[in-house]
Formats: C-alpha cells, structure tokens, sequence
C-alpha cells in the first residue's frame, strides 16, 4: 500500500518589524547563538512587539468620554461602597460632578461592548447614584502659595466657571467678566439653577476669584492694559471670538487650536462659542487650562492630547446578556427635585454588568503571568534586568526562576492581540543566561540526564527494520522509521512495541529510532547541547538511509521543523485514521471521554481532526474541551518548569483538568502522565488501542521510567529480531526502601540510581557521619550541580542497604583546602 | 542541636560540633553554621535545614 500523507509544517508566522530590542538581545549572544536564533523564522519576534501591549489603554467608555473619567478606578471603589472614595476622581475628572451627572449625553455608551448584546452599562446613572450617596461633596481647601500671573476670562457659562475653577485652584489670580447679570450661560435653559448653581459656588468655595457681572467685554485691549497674562474667551454661542477662531491653528491630523496671541499675552477660546455641547465646554476648560498655564510659565503652548481613541480590546471572553438595572432609589437634588437612582445593590447589580475592557489575555491564558500574577510588560522588565551583562545592585537577576519556569507552550503569541510572545523571550533569555555562565543549570540537571539516558546504551535503539518478524536479518535501509519520542517507552515499553507492530503489519520496511528529539537541550538554552543532539539525530537518521519518520508526539514534529527541515514526517495517529484501527478497548458510545489536545499541535488542524475521526471510530462518545481547543495549554511538563518550579507545575496540572469532569483522552505521554500524577482519569491514544489503562496500575516514578527504557530495548530486540539484550543495568550497591520512599525519591525527582552513587560513594570513602540514636549513615556527594544526601543503614546482606532517607539541594558545599591546620585534599568522585 | 551528641564522623570517630561552613550558589557565597568534623571538616547537613533555611536561601537567590 502506498501513503499519501502530506508534509507538514507548523503554521507560517507574520512578520514582525525588526526592532532595537531584537537587536540588543541577539548583540548580547556570541556567534553560535545567533545562529541557532537566525534558524528560528519567529526571530524578529524576539523581545519585540511589547511596546504594543495594549494592557494600559483605556477602555472605550473612558476614551470617548470627553473628561476621560476614570471609569474603572470608580466603579473599583463602587463596587466596594466606598462612595466618597469614589467621589474624588469623579470631581477631580468633570469639575462639576452635579451638572455633569445630570446632563451628560453619555458620549461612553457608544463604545461600551455591551451595546451589541443587550444595552450599555448606565454610566450616568452609575455617576448620578455616586453623587447621590456621597457624604462629603465638599472639596478640600488646599493652602498653596499664591501663583504669579493674571487671568481673564469672558463668560460666566460653564466653560468659563470650568477654567475658573482650575485656574483658581492652582491660585491664579482669576478675574470673570460676564456681559448678564448672572453665572451660569445656557445651564440656565437645561437644569434647575438650585442644582447648577449650588455645583459651581460648591466647587469654588474656598477659592478666590472676582467676578464683573454686567460686564461686557468688547475689546481684548482693556484687558491687556490691566495686566491679564492670559485670557480666555468663552463667550458661548454667537459670542465674540476676538478673533480667535480666523486665527486658530490647524495642525496635521486636522485638529485645530484656538488661540491667538498678542505679545505675550496669549488668547485662548474654546466652549460653545466653538459649536461645542456643554460636556464639551466644561472639558474645554478643565483642558486648555493646562495649556493656557503653559502659556503664562513659559511663553509655550502645549495643547492638551485630543486623543479620543484606544486601542483597546476584548480578547477571548464571552459574556451573557444581561438587562440593564432598573433604579428604584429616590434622591433629591440640591434644587429639591425628586429623582431615581440606584440603591447599593442596584450599584453593585449595575456594576457586575461592567466587562472591565481591559485586555487580560495574557492574564487569563498563560500560565506563567498567571502563576506570578505578572502582566507580560512586568516579566519583560524582570527578564531585561535578569540577562543585562555586569552586575546591578539594583536590579540584581530576578527573572532567574521565571525565566527557567515558562513551558514554551507559545499560547501567548496565540491569545495576545498584538502577538507579544513572552515564552520565546524566555527562551532566547535561557540561551543569554547560558552563555554569561550565570543559568541556574541545577534547574535543567535532572531533564538533561534523562535525555542522556533516553540516548545512551542502556535504552537508545537505531534500527532498520526486520526483514522477519522475530529474526535478526534487517532491511538495508528503511523507508519510514518509527519515532516514538524519549518517555512514551519511559511511561509504558507495551506502547512503543505495540504501535511498532501495528506500523509493521501496515508498512513492513519501517525502522525503529528510539531517542530524543533533542528538545530538552533546547529548552536548556545550551546551544552545544543541540547542536550535538541534532548532530546525533542527524547521523542516526542518515544511518537508516534517510527514511521518513513515524512521529509519536507532536514536540518532536516542532522539534524536526525547526531544525531538520529535510526530514519528512508523519504523525501515528494521522496513519491510523487512513489505515484503519481495530481498537482493544472500545467505547460503548454512553460514557464520555474528552480529547486533550496537546499544545505542541497548535496549528495542527489535520492531526486533530485524524485523532477525533480515531476516536470515535473506536466508539467513544467525546464532549469537547472548549477552551483547550481553542486555546491548547501545556500539561506542565513543556519546558522543564517542574524542576526549575514544582509549585507551578502543579498549579498548571490543576488548571488543565479542572476544565472537565470527562476523564481525558490525549495523545502526547506526557500529557497522560501528568495527569494521571495529579489523580485525573487520563489515557493515550495507544492506551485504548492495546487495551490498556494505565490508571489502574502504580504511576511509573522517575526511576522505574528509566528502568522502563531498557526494557523496552530489550523487550524490542527480542520481539522484532529476536536478539538478547545483555547488557545489565550497572548497580553499584543494591538499595531497599519502602514504598513512601520510592515516591518521596519521585517528587523530589531523585533517581534511585542517584542514591545508589551516594551510597556507593559514602562507603568506599568513609565519608559519612553516624547517628548512634538511629543507627543509620548519612552522607553526600555532589552529582552535577546538585549534592544530594542519603540516610541508610547497613542490612544483613553485604552490598545492600535500606534507604531511610533522601534529600537533594542546589547550593554547593565549599570545602576548605586547608581545615585544622591539615590540606585536606579530596577526591569527591 | 539535640542531635549532637550522637553524631560521629565514620572517618575520624569524633563527634561533630558547629563550625562555620561556606556554601556558594549562583555566584554567591554564604557562611553558615552547621554541624562538622573537627578532625576532618566534614559538612553534615540534616534534612530540616535543607528542607528549611537551605531551600530559603536557595529561592532567594534564583529571584534575586
């Protein structure tokens, strides 16, 4: 039969802009490192793209509201009933919190998400409860020294009493000339005066100001011979310009800023002398009086930002459809009216119908910003100061731990609206920190080892394959080779023999390549490492005559794209859709069983589609796994975080399997195996189709993986070619423990092979100490970057001992050359 | 330290008895006081103190 599969790559990236920051980061690697960064295609991504994130701006009812309030800080301090709290930054943002809360057109609403699923949040309403419960309307008198500088303004509208108000805030000296008898422009023909006027005299009452009723001004010359440093003209709706207006000034993008000057007395116009509504006019002049301030310092105009746009957005939320919240609260105004508000639940009921359009992806999605609580603009900080060459007593290295913890999941660059991809700065963070000589190498040991062990004597397999089932002769070359990746023989040796002989009975001339991608290398950030795995892989492959691979795991299909990209591969699991699979267990269609998507198959449509067509062939009923699908997350074991950080491995087990009760069906090992460790129902994709669970039976701790391997060697030489494996695994002493022991030496990822060399080794050099209470030795030996101890005791038979105790630590015990007056001179092999 | 007393070193039978020791990690280098062989420096370290203040320190330094 002949396969038509297609050669799959992962999904084709955008470009980014190159940026100073990849370059600063590449500049800081030798020469080998970038080239392994230049075989990267997502190099320009590199510390790129984060000034884009879009975490700080603001959301669209702030943005379109004229007085940016902000909204989010309110409806925080709401929402906790604290109402004078709250009622602070309201003032502070509109002026005039009764005219504004009253008469606001709600310019927020057109922004607010809600408007297409049911009805905007009713912001007014919000701000007019708020004004209703505030106890302590009052503002603070502030004794600031008086300011130099005179200020004019024509119209007593609120525009004018706007500027008068910040300006005599600040201790100008501030004169109003109004050509009525009375404050307040056209407030007067939309709100009861007991309202406006109370605002305004409430705003400005500890402040001084002189006010010319009755005064028109005709020419801005008599001002200016009275020694007005600046003046702002807000005569309102068909009043005088003084020419500001034919004199305004346009800028680029069209917006224009009405002012004038005349020496250096600068004229400044705005309110609904510019054909501006009332919330307009009084933002005109809270904003220009930073401008007209300015002005009178420093002779410089600085208008305010114009901006009303955000680039704010919702990512990956949904929400329901909920009405908005009737007021049944009566209030009555400082006029005396009667008027609805919210009570304080209805705030708090108004207030949960608030989507907080604050993009929070990364927040929500990724695990490391989750675990740490950490916006990714936050651990790109930390990052920075962590790989800056030299030392910096201020920053010190503090990304040490997050850098080394990140699961190179790439969900990031999936769920952020901007594309930042934290886990790749992480990663070229690890390349960095590697090169200094300054990683924390004890935190990538123990994964580093067990690839070495996946490829050394006792479990590597490179094989063409049998000409016989069971007989040593072997083809010349292969035409496919099976690539079961380094710990499904590790979980399970029955999975790789059987999916072998499942691949034989449908392509005979298919090799068998046992060892590791190189992945953990990778994830090491030691660019010698890979080099040397991929050189490995490369001439293992070579020497089965450049056969395609039959891949097991999707990891290793990134890991041959990303640096072989010469090799042809196919999935297992997309050969069984096309040849068919007679599965031992079968679904009977009643229970549920939901597929765990593993995050290496993002972009991997075909693959996901083959493993469900395979599924429920078998008969199984499947319920999807919403967000998994849409979103793949690491299991916890992708880039080595559990030893750099066994708390957030965990913490990332629990989030996966909490997302369904159905017990998971997966089709990377190491998904199932974390799983089944954090006691949720799992199996893999081969599990069913040989019939077996591995939920029944004791989860195969770190040593019984490795044990694993070389039966697994050993078993397939038999099966396939029907040769011994002799070659024993080499024990030094032989050890006992009980079982509490055995898994005590899993979670603090402690070989039994490791305890067995510190055993060895206490013995042949004495070097131990006695505990004559417990009868037992204790001593270390430092293996790599970590020392690890054991407690044990002799038993009856030589050369076996129990084990009482285990323990490992990173710091390195220094020895002195010279102790008691000795040169102590030791050979700590 | 109730533990003392009954501590002896395998090599030298002697017991042990507090002296400074020093530990580096990350670049670092601390002292501390442990239990040692005052014939041959032998550190021992029991399982608290790496379950404890070691694990500390060792925190420490990787976010520092």
């Amino acid at each position: 039969m002949t396969m038509q599969l297609n050669y799959r790559k992962t999904r084709p990236r955008a470009a980014g802009a190159e940026h100073k920051e990849v370059l600063r980061l590449i500049d800081m690697t030798e020469e080998k490192d970038i080239r392994i960064i230049e075989k990267d295609p997502n190099i320009e991504d590199y510390g790129t793209k984060f000034e884009n994130c879009i975490v700080s701006e603001p959301p669209f009812c702030v943005s379109s509201c004229p007085f940016h309030v902000p909204l989010m800080d309110l409806f925080d301090k709401m929402g906790r009933s604290s109402f004078n709290a709250a009622f602070k930054p309201y003032r502070d943002a509109v002026c005039f919190p009764d005219i504004v809360s009253s008469l606001c057109p709600e310019y927020c609403k057109s922004g607010c998400p809600r408007k297409d699923t049911d009805s905007p949040v009713e912001m007014r309403l919000l701000e007019r409860s708020l004004v209703a419960k505030t106890r302590k309307k009052e503002p603070r008198e502030m004794n600031l020294p008086k300011k130099d500088g005179k200020v004019a303004i024509i119209g007593a509208g609120p525009s004018g009493m706007a500027m008068a108000q910040r300006m005599a805030v600040r201790k100008y000296d501030v004169e109003i000339f109004e050509k009525t008898d009375r404050i307040g422009g056209h407030l007067w023909d939309l709100l009861s005066p007991g309202v406006f006027i109370a605002d305004i005299e409430r705003q400005l009452m500890h402040e001084e100001y002189q006010l010319h009723l009755n005064t028109e001004i005709t020419d801005l010359g008599d001002l200016i011979s009275q020694g007005f440093h600046s003046i702002y003209v807000a005569t309102g709706e068909g009043g005088n310009d003084f020419g500001v207006i034919e004199n305004a000034i346009e800028q680029e993008d069209g917006f224009k800023w009405y002012f004038r000057s005349e020496g250096d007395v600068g004229i400044f116009a705005g309110g609904s002398l510019l054909g501006h509504d009332t919330m307009h006019a009084i933002a005109d002049g809270l904003n220009i009086s930073h401008a007209l301030q300015g002005w009178m310092q420093v002779q410089h105009l600085d208008y305010p930002i114009h901006s009303d746009t955000t680039r704010a957005k919702i990512v990956g939320r949904e929400w329901d459809a909920v009405p908005a919240v009737e007021p049944t609260d009566t209030f009555e105004n400082d006029a005396g009216e009667e008027e609805k508000v919210f009570s304080e639940d209805e705030i708090k009921a108004e207030l949960d119908r608030c989507l907080n359009c604050q993009c929070d992806a990364c927040m929500k999605y990724c695990d490391l910003s989750a675990f740490y609580d950490k916006w990714p603009l936050k651990i790109k900080k930390e990052i920075d100061a962590t790989v800056m060459d030299g030392e910096s007593l201020l920053h010190g290295k503090p990304a040490k731990r997050l850098i080394n913890t990140c699961t190179q999941c790439g969900l990031c660059e999936e769920i952020c609206p901007e594309g930042i991809n934290t886990g790749q700065l992480a990663l070229a963070a690890r390349r960095i920190l590697h090169r200094q000589g300054k990683m924390a190498f004890a935190m990538h040991q123990f994964f580093l080892n067990d690839m070495d062990h996946a490829n050394g004597p006792m479990a590597n397999v490179v094989r063409n394959a049998p000409k016989t089932i069971g007989v040593s002769e072997s083809y010349e070359s292969s035409k496919y080779a099976f690539f079961p990746g380094c710990q499904m023989g590790a979980a399970d040796p029955e999975l790789v023999t059987g999916a072998y002989s499942y691949i034989l009975e449908h392509e005979p001339e298919t090799g068998l390549m046992l060892g590791c991608c190189g992945v953990p290398a990778e994830w090491s950030g030691d660019p010698d490492r890979l080099d040397a795995e991929n050189e490995r892989i490369r001439s293992e492959w070579e020497s089965l005559g450049k056969p395609e691979l039959i891949l097991a795991c999707a990891t290793c299909a990134k890991q041959f794209d990303k640096f072989f990209p010469d090799i042809k591969y196919h999935f297992l699991y997309d050969l069984m859709a096309e040849w068919g699979a007679d599965f031992a267990s079968k679904g009977d269609g009643g229970r549920e069983f939901a597929i765990f998507d593993p995050c290496s198959t993002r972009g991997m449509d075909d693959l996901r589609d083959s493993v469900r067509s395979v599924i429920s062939g078998a008969g199984y009923a499947l319920e999807p796994l919403k967000r998994q699908e849409a979103h793949s997350a690491c299991c916890s074991y992708g880039g080595q975080g559990s030893a750099a950080n066994p708390a957030f491995a965990e913490f990332v087990r629990k989030r996966r399997i909490e997302e369904s009760e159905d017990p998971y069906i997966c089709y990377c090992i190491n998904c199932r195996d974390a799983f089944i460790e954090e006691g949720k129902e799992s199996y893999h994709i081969l599990d069913l189709l040989l019939g077996k669970d591995p939920n029944s039976v004791p989860y195969p701790t770190w040593s019984e993986r490795h044990h694993n391997r070389s039966v697994l060697k050993k078993k397939a030489l038999k099966e396939f070619w029907g040769e011994d494996f002799k070659e024993m695994e080499e024990h030094k002493v032989t050890l006992v423990m009980s079982d509490e022991m055995r898994s005590k030496l899993h979670k603090e990822k402690i070989l039994v092979e490791d305890m067995e060399n510190v055993v060895e080794f206490c013995e042949r050099t004495k070097r131990n100490v006695y505990d004559s209470e417990a009868g037992t030795y204790t001593g270390y030996k430092e293996m790599g970057y970590i020392t690890f101890w054991a407690q044990y005791k002799p038993t009856d038979k030589p050369g076996v001992y129990e084990l009482i105790n285990a323990y490992s630590h990173r710091l390195k015990i220094e020895l002195e050359a010279v102790w008691n007056g000795k040169k102590v001179d030791l050979d700590m092999q | 330290m109730e533990k003392k007393s009954t501590l002896t070193c395998s090599k030298c039978n002697v017991e042990l008895q507090e002296f400074e020791a020093n530990f580096v990690y990350l670049e670092k280098t601390l002292q501390h006081k442990v239990l040692r062989c005052p014939e041959c420096g032998q550190v021992y370290l029991p399982e608290e103190m790496v379950r404890g203040r070691i694990r500390e320190v060792e925190d420490s330094l990787e976010e520092k």
